[in-house]
Formats: structure tokens, C-alpha cells, sequence
């Protein structure tokens, strides 16, 4: 008996060798095509950004390109041009290295992982630029209301910050199709919450306390404006 | 009498128009009227001289001749974009270069342009500035304002004393709208703002004159401008002038790190006596200094991505001060601009977020000036000591430009 079993548990590990061995080239072929492109693309992207920065792309755009510097400060636009063609050329290395992959194996695991994997690549995008949109809207909603004497201004900014946290986070589960229904469910009893408690807590509870805490910001702000306005002048 | 004429030309070209002694430009929406009102009081003078004023393709009136005289001609010449859209009252470059160049092509001895609001649109004056030019040589010619200690407080705060620090000149308004330029200075200062870079930000006449060698002049100016600030709010206005302010600090980087101390420009004109008694009314800067604690308590977060250690703990003590002893100190206040400065440059946080971020720093300093001309210290060699700090300072941002990461105290 105890030969039968290990006649079955050889078999068995050659077996799984045998697969994974015949995984092997496809994942050579993947890495292989990745580093490929991730390397043409960085070479394109070197020239781009000088042929750029000898043609003195950022300043040419001036003031067009001002929307683009203002959601990512630390990059020029030449800058952001090359990173473009740089990415570029490594979702095409993806893109073939899985093809290879794909065509070189024969397993249904491997076929369906590789079928994820752009979703995977998608939800990471998702997650990337709504972190950016949240840190950004975030920052300007902290300094327009501390700019509007806003006591509140720090909570404001957070608000908004998890509020477009949470629906990106929605948005990449909902593209990776992880409890579709729960999310989307969850997502809209948590805003709808949110919303019918601030309206609840404005409307009801705290009416009075707004509206006094609104009529003496404004008349506040009225006389001190038209004050300053007579005997101060920033320019 | 002496006869009159005034004749009107539209278009671009000019080539074939007689020479004019003096050109006079007008930045920005005028009113044609009260051009031809004005400019005919030239017509005596001896002199001929050119009044040019822009004006909309399509929208120029026809050529208008009054009189047999040939001493002052009105040009409009047609420009796609007058004047801001956000903010009128500042000349827009495309506009200034427009005139240049038309005060090139009309040969002119010198340029005179004037700020867009027309107050200073006088013979007299444009005399007073056309002095300097004609008796001492002078390049450019820049005003000398009368002000009180709570007029033009950017100006007071930011825009006078860095221009000192960085170009080595004492120039009492940088930002000037009203200012002559002689004939050899016009190719230069019309290159100067023809270039993309330039093109999109604001004129510094005085700093372009600097960085050319240019033999600069001020001159007391009996002119008082009002600028419509409503509908305006600080960080617009930060965005507005001071953004350009640091663009440009970028853009000539190289040139003032050489640059050591300062010297001031000769001055023309009847001086005013400095009025250093405190106003009869001054603002309230209560909620000056409230608006930079809220700003001290909400902003940590990005001012440290911007200032350095040291600063933000300066800050940290400024904020706990009460009212009455509320003062920002001036090394504090160079710091904080020089910092807000470099990160412009370095794009540490988006330009627009940056110069938001700066409003309640800077109303903290208003409201410090505030209570200082209010306890009776005279603000004009208060001024001067502010200026004469960023002087003194000029080496922590020369350090921190060239090694932001490196010297961060």
C-alpha cells in the first residue's frame, strides 16, 4: 500500500512539475516582453524629454498647461510627456507578455489570473487617480475655507478627502467585481447616511445655532470688508 | 490759438508715419474722448508727439482729422486682447509690447506709458516723467507715489522689498503702471516681454532695466490711482501679482545670486513730506490676526511642506501671542516669503493651492504693520528697516535655492 501511495505522490509531483514547467516560457516570455518595452519605453521617454526640453515645450504652453502642473505640481509638462511614454510602452509590454502567456499555456487558472489581470491594472488606476483627486480637492477645500474664516475648515477638508476615498474605493472594487451588490449597497446606505444625517442635524437639531452662527458671520464679514475697503488697500 | 490737429490712425503699421518726439501708450480700455481731450493740449509744446492706445480689431473708430497742425497724432492700434479679464487695472504684456513697438516704429525719443485708469494721462505729469529721461540720461523712469502707511500694502510687503533684495535697487514700486522709457531702452524692454515665458506673466520695468544695465530714475508723482478691488478676493489677488513676482524671481535666478546690496535710483520731482503720524482711522486688524490663527491652526499640514522647521515654530510662538503684542518680525516675514518663493519654484504644492496658503501669512504681517502705525511707530522708516532685512536675509534664499534640501534650518 504504502509503494501505491507514493507511486500516486510521485506521480502527482511530476505532474504538478510537468505544469509548471510548461508555465515556465510563458512567464519567461512575459517578463521577457515587459522588460522589453519597459526598457524602449525609457529610452523613448529620455529623448522625448530633451527633444522637449530643447524645444522649450514648458514654456511654449504656458498657461495651457497650468490645469495639468496645478493636479500634479512636482511634474512639468515635459516631464509629465515622457512618464506617458514611458507607461505607454509598459502597458503594451503587459499587454504582450500576457498574450504570450496566454498562448503558451494551457492551464484554466493561468488563463483566468491573466483574463484579472487588466482588471487588476484598472482598479490600481481607480485607486491612483482618486487618491490624487481626494489630496488635491482636499487641500483646496482647506484653503478656501480657512480663506473664508471657516472654523470648521479642517473637517470640511476631511470630509471631502474620505468622501472621495470611499467612492473610489467603491468604484475599484465595483471594477474588480468583488461583492458587487454589497458595495454598490453599502456605498449608497453610507452617503445617503451621511447626507440625511447632515441634513437632519442642520434642519432639525441645530437650526437655530446656523442660522445665528450664519447671519453673524455675514454681517460680520460685511462691515469688516467695507471697513477695510475705506482705509486699507492691498494694492 | 495755436492750431490743433489731431488725426486718428487704426491698424498695425505704421512705417511710413512721421517721427514722433514723444510716444504716449495707454494700456487697457480708455476713453477715446477724453484721449483726444488730453492729447490736444500737446499741441503746443513744440514737441510732436504720438498718443497710442489699444484698440479691438474691427472696433477702431475711422481716421479723424481736426485742425491743419501736424504736433499730436492719436493711434489706436488694434490688439487682439486689451485688457484682463479678472483683473483690468493690471496691463496686460501682448498690450505693452503692442505700444513699444509701435513707439519704435514711430522713432521716438521716448516712451511714456501710463496706467489705464488716466490719472496720471497730464501733460504735467508725463513732463515730470519725461525729465529724468531728457535731463539725466535715464533709461527708465519709475514713480515715487504719495501713500499713506495702508496703501498698497502688497507692494509694502512683498513686491519693494524683494525687488531691493534680489536686483540691488531701491525701487519704491516695482509694479508701477505709470513710467517712461527712453528710445535706447525700448528695443530691451519690448524683447524682455516678448518672450513666451514673459509674455504670460506681468512688466517689471525696473527689474528688466536692472538686469540690462539701464541707468534707472524715480520721480514723486502727484497721482493717485484707485484700483476696483471687488469682487476680488486675497488669494485672486496673491495669484494675480505675486505668482508673476516669483515666476520671475525664476526666471532671473541666475542673474540676482550675483548680486550683493542695494543702492537707490536719483529721484526727481517736489518730494511730499513723509506723513508719519498715524492715520485718523485705521482698519480693525482683529480679524487680520484671527484669520492667520485660524490659518496657523488648519494649514500645519501644507506650510510645512513650504517653510522650514524653524519658521513654522516662529509661527507656532507669533500665533500664541495676544493682540496687543501681536508683531510679525521682519527676518520672520523675509523668511516666509523668500520660502513660498522657492516653492514656487520647486512646485512643492500647485501654484494656485501655494499662493492660497500664503493669504493668511500675509494677512498676519497686515495686520502687525497695522498695530505698529497704530501704537505710533513711523511706518516710513518702518519700511525701510522691513526692506533693509530682506536685504540682510538675501543669503538664506540664496542658500535655499541652491540646496533645498540640503539647508533646511
Amino acid at each position: 500500500m504504502w509503494n501505491q501511495v507514493g507511486h500516486t505522490l510521485s506521480n502527482s509531483m511530476a505532474q504538478a512539475m510537468g505544469r509548471f514547467a510548461s508555465l515556465l516560457p510563458g512567464i519567461l516570455a512575459f517578463l521577457l516582453a515587459v522588460i522589453l518595452f519597459s526598457l524602449i519605453g525609457g529610452l523613448l521617454a529620455w529623448v522625448v524629454r530633451r527633444i522637449l526640453i530643447s524645444l522649450r515645450f514648458d514654456e511654449r504652453l504656458g498657461r495651457g498647461t497650468e490645469a495639468v502642473t496645478e493636479w500634479s505640481p512636482h511634474q512639468t509638462p515635459a516631464g509629465l510627456a515622457a512618464r506617458l511614454v514611458f507607461w505607454t510602452f509598459v502597458v503594451i509590454g503587459i499587454t504582450v507578455g500576457v498574450d504570450a502567456f496566454g498562448a503558451s499555456s494551457q492551464s484554466e487558472i493561468a488563463v483566468g489570473l491573466l483574463e484579472y489581470l487588466p482588471k487588476l491594472i484598472g482598479a490600481g488606476v481607480i485607486l491612483l487617480v482618486g487618491n490624487i483627486v481626494a489630496r488635491f480637492l482636499s487641500r483646496g477645500v482647506l484653503i478656501g475655507a480657512v480663506n473664508m474664516n471657516l472654523q470648521y475648515a479642517r473637517l470640511l477638508s476631511l470630509g471631502v478627502k474620505w468622501m472621495v476615498l470611499a467612492l473610489t474605493t467603491a468604484m475599484a472594487l465595483d471594477h474588480l467585481r468583488i461583492g458587487e451588490k454589497i458595495v454598490d449597497l453599502a456605498f449608497g446606505i453610507l452617503f445617503g447616511g451621511i447626507v440625511l444625517s447632515l441634513a437632519l442635524s442642520v434642519g432639525l437639531g441645530s437650526r437655530d445655532l446656523v442660522s445665528r452662527s450664519i447671519e453673524r458671520e455675514a454681517s460680520r464679514a460685511t462691515a469688516a470688508s467695507a471697513h477695510e475697503e475705506e482705509t486699507l488697500r492691498h494694492f | 490759438m495755436a492750431k490743433v490737429e489731431v488725426e486718428e490712425e487704426t491698424g498695425g503699421s505704421s512705417q511710413s508715419a512721421p517721427q514722433a518726439e514723444l510716444v504716449v501708450g495707454l494700456p487697457g480700455v480708455v476713453n477715446v474722448e477724453r484721449v483726444r481731450a488730453v492729447a490736444a493740449q500737446w499741441s503746443g509744446v513744440g514737441h510732436r508727439v504720438a498718443v497710442v492706445y489699444p484698440c479691438v480689431p474691427g472696433m477702431s473708430e475711422a481716421p479723424e482729422t481736426l485742425g491743419d497742425g501736424a504736433g499730436v497724432r492719436v493711434v489706436a492700434k488694434e490688439i487682439a486682447a486689451i485688457a484682463s479679464a479678472t483683473a483690468p487695472w493690471l496691463g496686460l504684456p501682448a498690450v505693452y509690447a503692442a505700444l513699444l513697438a509701435e513707439a519704435e516704429s514711430l522713432g521716438a525719443g521716448a516712451c511714456v506709458i501710463l496706467n489705464p485708469d488716466l490719472a496720471a494721462f497730464t501733460p504735467a505729469v508725463v513732463d515730470a516723467l519725461m525729465r529724468p529721461i531728457r535731463e539725466s540720461q535715464c533709461d527708465l523712469a519709475m514713480p515715487l507715489y504719495r501713500a499713506g502707511p495702508f496703501d498698497g500694502l502688497l507692494n509694502q510687503a512683498i513686491l519693494a522689498p524683494v525687488t531691493r533684495a534680489l536686483f540691488g535697487k531701491r525701487i519704491r514700486y516695482p509694479l508701477a503702471q505709470d513710467f517712461a522709457v527712453s528710445a535706447g531702452f525700448l528695443p530691451g524692454l519690448r524683447q524682455s516681454i516678448s518672450t513666451p515665458a514673459a509674455g504670460q506673466g506681468l512688466l517689471w520695468p525696473a527689474t528688466e532695466a536692472v538686469i540690462r544695465e539701464k541707468k534707472v530714475c524715480q520721480v514723486y508723482l502727484p497721482v493717485h490711482h484707485e484700483y476696483p478691488m471687488a469682487g476680488m478676493d486675497l488669494p485672486a489677488l496673491l495669484q494675480q501679482i505675486v505668482a508673476p513676482l516669483f515666476a520671475d524671481m525664476d526666471r532671473h535666478a541666475s542673474l540676482w545670486q550675483r548680486v550683493r546690496g542695494s543702492h537707490s535710483p536719483t529721484e526727481s520731482g517736489a518730494e511730499p513730506m513723509p506723513d508719519e503720524a498715524p492715520p485718523a482711522t485705521s482698519p480693525d486688524p482683529r480679524p487680520m490676526v484671527e484669520a492667520f490663527q485660524l490659518g496657523q491652526r488648519n494649514l500645519q499640514e501644507l506650510w510645512s511642506l513650504v517653510l522650514t522647521p524653524v519658521t513654522l515654530l516662529e509661527l507656532k510662538k507669533l500665533s500664541r501671542q495676544p493682540l496687543e503684542s501681536f508683531r510679525m518680525p521682519d527676518e520672520l516675514w523675509s523668511h516666509v516669503v523668500y520660502d513660498f518663493g522657492l516653492a514656487y519654484r520647486l512646485r512643492t504644492l500647485s501654484r494656485g493651492h501655494l499662493l492660497g496658503a500664503m493669504a493668511p501669512l500675509y494677512l498676519g504681517w497686515v495686520g502687525s504693520r497695522v498695530l505698529e502705525v497704530e501704537s505710533g511707530v513711523p511706518w516710513v522708516s518702518r519700511q525701510e528697516q522691513l526692506e533693509r532685512a530682506f536685504e540682510q536675509n538675501k543669503p538664506y534664499l540664496v542658500q535655499r535655492w541652491r540646496w533645498p534640501d540640503r539647508f533646511n534650518p
